[in-house]
């Protein structure tokens, strides 16, 4: 999995440089492990590994929103994107699974990573739905006859 | 709520499901997503019930009309300007 952050279309799409909270959390590493003890040195590693890969999370889904649901994709940038997407899934699946270990510092998280990976895997399903617009259209007239946001063919 | 200009009529309770999906999406921090994906799927499940359809199909048909909703729409972006 590791060998997968260099290629480019990752390096592209996932800026681990930019986000108030990336920064904020390396400050706060630098500040406050000093002279800690080991257990709370971990403990706080853990969380804030979590928090920023959350974080992550959600400017992916930003910019998600911006560039692939809000306007049509070209089939490369939406080829780029579905594979960044499972990467993504993959990485988020890996923290869950750490933090599901009963000994892990990060165990409150869980939570939180499981509402993550369902959006990140709702995302996946939205982008790779086989059905087509036509049929969606025709199941959607068919469900709810007062309306369904598409032209009429009577 | 948002101001939603569709150039055709849309049934309110498929506007509701697509809203729903999209608080779903919208969501940040992971706090919520979990609640917010049940709410969706369980007004998906109660409306295919009413129609006897399969909620499967239902869901895929609102995923897929999802997007088109929201260029549809006339708001902008909910992402904050960058710095």
């Amino acid at each position: 999995m590791l060998a997968q952050w260099g290629r480019p279309v990752l390096r592209a799409r996932l800026d681990f440089s930019v986000g108030s909270g990336h920064r904020s959390i390396v400050n706060g590493i630098a500040t406050s492990l000093e002279g800690s003890p080991p257990g709370l040195t971990s403990e706080k590693t853990g969380q804030e590994l979590v928090c920023y890969w959350l974080d992550r999370c959600d400017d992916f889904m930003d910019q998600q929103r911006k560039h692939l649901i809000e306007r049509e994709p070209s089939p490369r940038e939406l080829a780029e994107h579905v594979d960044t997407l499972k990467f993504m899934i993959r990485v988020t699946l890996s923290l869950q699974a750490l933090v599901a270990d009963p000994d892990s510092p990060a165990r409150r998280f869980a939570r939180q990573i499981s509402g993550k990976l369902l959006q990140l895997q709702a995302s996946l399903d939205l982008l790779l739905n086989p059905m087509t617009d036509a049929d969606a259209d025709a199941v959607l007239a068919a469900a709810f006859p007062n309306g369904s946001g598409a032209r009429s063919l009577a | 709520m948002l101001s939603w200009r569709l150039p055709f009529p849309m049934d309110p309770e498929l506007e509701a499901l697509l809203e729903s999906y999209d608080v779903f999406l919208e969501a940040r921090g992971g706090s919520n997503e979990g609640q917010l994906f049940a709410a969706y799927h369980s007004r998906i499940a109660d409306a295919a019930a009413a129609r006897r359809l399969a909620p499967e199909t239902l869901d895929a048909a609102v995923r897929k009309k999802y997007p088109r909703w929201i260029r549809a729409s006339d708001h902008p972006s909910s992402l904050p300007p960058k710095a």
